[in-house]
């Protein structure tokens, strides 16, 4: 029971950060209809952005681990620069090819996402990289289950996220206007919406949370490489599909009941299964349920 | 979504499309200026490229990054001056000048500026030289190749000129002189290039070809090649074939280059093979490389490999040539019978998913495929009783192992394009077409979509395991290490740069992408940033790749032109009303 709890906690923990990139995944694709492979790269540069952002800060202020100042100021670097790049990625990458045939854009995306990984490669590191603990390093009990204090702030923060979110588009007017444009931008175009600048606010929008997530995987998972967005970025769309592409609880959704399959099927088949076990849900979604668990909606 | 796409959208494009090319004709200079530009040229060329001595890292460099006299970069920048020069006064000489003069002639501008400005940055951010310690020579070629680029925009709104074909209607004789040449001037570039040793030299070598290709093939020079080839077509194949088995003999017993040329002919045969799923089908496969894999686990699970877990053996050929391709194309099936009902993106997500999965099982299966160590120590297949990295003699020549790969490599490459080219003309390859253009209209013609696209994914999963196959032999291990994400991706850009849906066209992908990493060893580092930027640039500017087929190129650039057809109609119709 101990056991079990445990890793429900762990799975949940995991949940959180792919909900967070498969927000943008879900996002750009209910308003483009575009696997924008890059998604994952983002999110990686948002736990470099974030490192960087600390190791500037220790070197200047004097930061140490675990204070809170550094940690707000890291995350606000992480989501005011992500954004940078999903942008560019979109103006210059996609945005010129979006009137092509489908497979010129994907053949784009992935040839950015393999752009930005090698960039960190190339210019930051290849290597492991530590990532320090911002968060006090504090933990409790619940059911004889070891918990950090880490994940229920990470599980918090993404959830206050995905509501502000929901909570965005169903209310505001540029909200409805992105849900206008992701159901039709012909006439949403008529109606007087600038559907570039929707869909570019999209963009924003998703490489934000990325950029939170990557952030928050850096803490919890300790170390971070250039590599790291690849496997995430492709769990992050298994999540969005597992809840229905295009449907924002979905993705959410999606990524908490990832997490705790994954965790789950790590425990009792072997770690080293684990990634074969999310792969292997997302052929069996797609099989047999392709419009996922809440079905496919546009934005909203 | 572009189906929905408005008439109004469409003609708001058109016109701003019309208004960036009106600016863009405004920048541009006399033709005189393109005289100027390649003499400056020549004589940047001839003026010091470096201030000796670079220091790279403290150590002054001698040799040919300091070399005054003509060698190295400065020859090719100096072949390509004069060239622009001699065209530039022939163009001013011809009274009726044409656009594609102009085009022709910018384009060697463009090679003659990038030539000295890839040169140099290459030297300040790879070697990290001085940018003080470059010499006036590039800043000065750079300047002429500027004059020469702007000058050949000035002719941009001249009339275009009729699509010529040199070599229309000749003789027998002029048509076979003609193969006989071109083929000897394309395996005679190939040779020089492998020549090259120094990364910087090689550089501007390519950079110089790559210029002169564009500018002929501006002027049409290749369509008209073309039609030659095409009518004789037996006596140009028996031409080329013969060239390529004296390969060997150009290279004077060594053998790295022979090797390296085998390692391209294993992508040949891997783009052709994706090609068939990519480019004829339409579908993208993004964990291509689990095919591979497999195949070449196959073949090292049975070739008598010393450091292995399971050994029984099956004779090579039959591997090779069965067993590999078939497990490789049964596992295509079992992948591709469940998700080929999907969406195209669906697809491409689920490959890549599919890559990882073999990688990981793999990684993990360690009683038959020994995990991360791999299977090694695979000796040299045995054919008979003859072990072909033994080689052998002919008419006193002695072949090496590795020439002998190469022949192996060459006749799968020959099988395989007979193969692709009869299925390409087949009632599948027209299906796939169709499929690729439009799934809904196939299916509604009565083509089972599934199955056929079932068909691409096991050919293109049946090459794949081929030349697996092979690659186990010649690298003697297999690792699940080897097997990995950026390897789909190489093969993906070959066959993208060279153009979807065209054999021809893969092949020199495939041969680009393999020779010249291997010449800018110095830049390994930065080799897969480089594929990546130039997946986005290809896509956004040369969609159909360095030579595209027909059909492709009208296909990817349809939104150009089909919508100005289009759109050109509508305008008809309302002006008749």
């Amino acid at each position: 029971m101990d056991e079990f709890v445990q890793q429900l906690a762990n799975g949940v923990t995991k949940g959180s950060y792919y909900a967070l990139i498969a927000l943008g995944y879900t996002m750009v694709y209910g308003i483009i209809q575009l696997i924008n492979f890059a998604h994952g790269e983002v999110y990686m540069l948002g736990a470099f952005i974030g490192l960087w952002t600390f190791n500037l800060g220790a070197s200047t202020f004097g930061w140490s681990a675990t204070s809170l100042s550094a940690l707000v100021v890291v995350l606000l670097m992480a989501t005011l620069l992500t954004p940078v790049v999903g942008v560019s990625l979109e103006r210059f990458a996609y945005r010129p090819l979006r009137h092509a045939p489908r497979l010129a854009p994907l053949i784009t995306a992935l040839g950015a996402s393999f752009a930005l990984q090698q960039l960190v490669a190339v210019f930051y590191s290849r290597g492991q990289l530590a990532f320090p603990d911002l968060f006090p390093n504090t933990s409790f009990q619940i059911a004889g289950a070891n918990i950090q204090t880490l994940w229920v702030f990470m599980v918090a923060l993404a959830l206050l996220l995905t509501f502000t979110l929901t909570a965005f588009i169903r209310t505001t007017r540029l909200g409805k206007a992105m849900r206008a444009t992701a159901e039709d931008p012909d006439t949403a175009r008529l109606m007087g919406i600038n559907v570039d600048q929707i869909i570019a606010l999209t963009f924003i929008i998703g490489s934000a949370l990325a950029g939170v997530g990557g952030v928050l995987a850096g803490m919890y998972l300790g170390q971070i490489n250039f590599f790291m967005g690849f496997i995430a970025g492709l769990k992050a769309f298994t999540a969005a599909v597992l809840g229905g592409i295009g449907n924002i609880a979905g993705a959410v959704l999606g990524a908490f009941l990832l997490g705790i399959l994954e965790t789950f099927g790590a425990a009792y088949l072997g770690g080293e299964w684990q990634d074969v076990f999310a792969f292997g849900v997302l052929i069996l979604v797609l099989v047999f349920r392709p419009t996922g668990l809440l079905g496919e909606r546009v934005a909203a | 979504m572009s189906s929905r796409t408005a008439v109004a959208t469409r003609a708001r494009r058109e016109s701003r499309a019309e208004a960036r090319a009106r600016l863009r004709a405004r920048v541009r200079l006399p033709l005189p200026a393109a005289l100027a530009g390649g003499l400056l040229g020549v004589v940047g060329s001839y003026l010091y490229w470096t201030l000796s001595p670079v220091r790279v890292e403290g150590v002054p460099l001698t040799g040919r990054l300091a070399d005054y006299g003509i060698g190295g970069v400065r020859t090719w920048s100096l072949l390509l001056a004069l060239v622009a020069t001699a065209y530039g006064a022939l163009v001013l000489r011809d009274r009726a000048r044409t656009s594609t003069q102009g085009q022709g002639l910018a384009r060697l501008g463009i090679g003659l500026a990038v030539l000295p400005a890839l040169w140099s940055s290459s030297l300040v951010l790879f070697l990290e030289a001085d940018l003080g310690r470059i010499g006036p020579g590039p800043w000065v070629t750079m300047a002429g190749g500027v004059l020469v680029w702007l000058a050949g925009r000035g002719l941009l709104l001249a009339p275009a000129a009729r699509k010529a074909e040199p070599w229309a209607r000749r003789s027998m004789l002029v048509d076979l002189a003609v193969v006989v040449a071109a083929a000897l001037v394309a395996y005679g570039v190939f040779i020089i290039g492998i020549e090259i040793d120094d990364a910087g030299e090689f550089l501007g070598f390519f950079t110089a070809i790559t210029a002169l290709a564009t500018t002929l093939s501006t002027l049409g020079v290749f369509k008209g090649l073309s039609g030659p080839f095409r009518r004789n077509e037996g006596f140009a194949i028996a031409l080329v074939a013969v060239l390529l088995l004296l390969f060997p003999f150009t290279q004077e017993g060594n053998t790295f280059w022979i090797q390296v040329t085998a390692q391209a002919g294993l992508f040949v045969l891997a783009a052709l093979g994706l090609n068939i799923v990519v480019g004829s089908a339409g579908l993208l496969d993004l964990g291509y490389v689990a095919f591979f894999g497999i195949g070449a686990y196959v073949a090292a699970l049975t070739g008598n490999a010393l450091l292995t877990n399971l050994n029984f053996h099956i004779p090579f050929l039959v591997v090779v040539l069965v067993v590999a391709p078939m497990v490789a194309a049964l596992f295509g099936v079992l992948l591709g019978a469940p998700t080929l009902r999907l969406r195209g993106d669906y697809l491409a997500i689920v490959t890549l998913g599919f890559g990882e999965i073999v990688r990981i099982t793999l990684n993990n299966l360690d009683p038959i495929t020994r995990g991360p160590n791999g299977i090694s120590s695979i000796p040299d297949p045995v054919i008979g009783s003859w072990s072909i990295g033994n080689g052998f003699t002919f008419a006193g020549f002695q072949i090496s192992g590795n020439s002998v790969y190469f022949y192996l490599l060459l006749a799968l490459i020959a099988l395989t394009l007979s193969v692709v080219y009869r299925l390409n003309d087949s009632r599948i390859g027209r299906a796939w077409i169709a499929v690729r253009e439009d799934e809904v209209a196939a299916a509604a013609m009565g083509i089972n979509t599934t199955i056929i696209k079932l068909l691409a994914f096991a050919a293109g999963a049946w090459f794949a395991g081929m030349a697996g196959a092979v690659n186990a032999h010649l690298l003697t291990q297999v690792s699940p290490d080897s097997y990995t994400f950026p390897f789909s991706v190489l093969i993906l850009a070959m066959v993208v740069l060279g153009g979807l849906g065209n054999p021809p066209g893969v092949i020199l992908g495939a041969l680009i992408l393999t020779f010249l990493p291997e010449k800018l060893r110095e830049f390994s580092d930065i080799r897969f940033l480089v594929f990546g930027f130039a997946l986005i640039l290809i896509m956004r500017f040369r969609p159909e790749g360095l030579l595209p087929s027909a059909r492709r190129r009208r296909e990817l650039r349809a939104t150009d032109e089909t919508a100005a057809a289009e759109s050109q109609q509508l305008f008809d119709v309302r002006a008749g009303t």
